[in-house]
């Protein structure tokens, strides 16, 4: 499975690649891009099976993002990994089409428990 | 500044593997020598600024507990280390949004921005300093707030 991870700190890409791996999930093909523009691109170019995408971005941001990828007719399954986890953020990111969204800061086990859910 | 203070513990805690964050004193202004990262919260009925400033050294050890680096490796650079520092006090503040989310449901984030040095705000804003020990690490939570 390949799972792209969208994020424009550096430092938060890496941190959700090691927990990934220590969710028992780092086997997968882990592919990065530091905004939503980048992120289209590479959903074009390498097709990902997940995208794991910030909210607040410059450029492009993850909202925008899905909404961009489901207009170009992707089905490809998309999670928030964001700050912002007010109910009502939750509320329009699943309208959106957003299989979960994971607040920073997060445990392993939140991931495992969302991407379990996500990815029977 | 409690709500903040709050964000900060639970980050500290979560992301950072400092369970113990005491605040010293507040005081209305910050000592020389500080570096860190500000981000803006807006909403219709809130306008503030959320820091977190230290020592340049300060800063290494809270950027280097939240990549899980050991405090004694090597400085990270610059980039990384505005970058790291930068995402923290993004976290804190999207906690801050969370928890007053029920009072102002228009709040949003800005993108952090690092500054060497003391941040000025307009004569618009309170601003209000507490001093903490994030575990052993000597902060400064900064939160300018815009009176309406």
């Amino acid at each position: 499975m390949r799972i792209l991870i969208v994020d424009d700190s550096r430092a938060m890409r890496a941190i959700i690649m090691r927990t990934l791996r220590q969710a028992g999930l780092g086997g997968h093909d882990l592919v990065e891009a530091s905004n939503g523009v980048e992120a289209l691109s590479a959903c074009r170019s390498s097709s990902p099976d997940l995208v794991l995408s910030d909210w607040n971005m410059p450029e492009m941001n993850g909202m925008e993002l899905l909404l961009a990828l489901r207009r170009m007719g992707s089905p490809v399954k998309f999670g928030f990994v964001t700050s912002e986890g007010s109910p009502e953020m939750r509320r329009t990111a699943a309208e959106a089409g957003a299989l979960f969204l994971i607040a920073k800061p997060f445990t392993t086990d939140a991931f495992r428990f969302a991407l379990e859910r996500a990815m029977p | 500044m409690w709500v903040s203070l709050g964000a900060v513990r639970a980050v500290a805690a979560c992301a950072l593997g400092f369970e113990d964050v005491r605040a010293i004193e507040v005081r209305q202004d910050l000592p020389s020598g500080v570096v860190g990262a500000h981000v803006a919260l807006v909403g219709e009925r809130t306008c503030c600024q959320i820091g977190l400033v230290s020592t340049p050294n300060g800063c290494q050890r809270l950027a280097k507990a939240f990549l899980e680096i050991h405090a004694a490796t090597p400085g990270l650079l610059p980039g990384d280390l505005v970058d790291a520092v930068g995402e923290i006090v993004n976290i804190v503040a999207g906690c801050v949004k969370t928890r007053m989310a029920p009072s102002d449901p228009t709040l949003r984030i800005g993108l952090p921005v690092f500054v060497s040095g003391v941040l000025e705000p307009s004569g618009a804003f309170v601003t209000e300093v507490a001093r903490l020990l994030i575990g052993d690490v000597d902060a400064h939570l900064v939160v300018a707030r815009a009176v309406r």
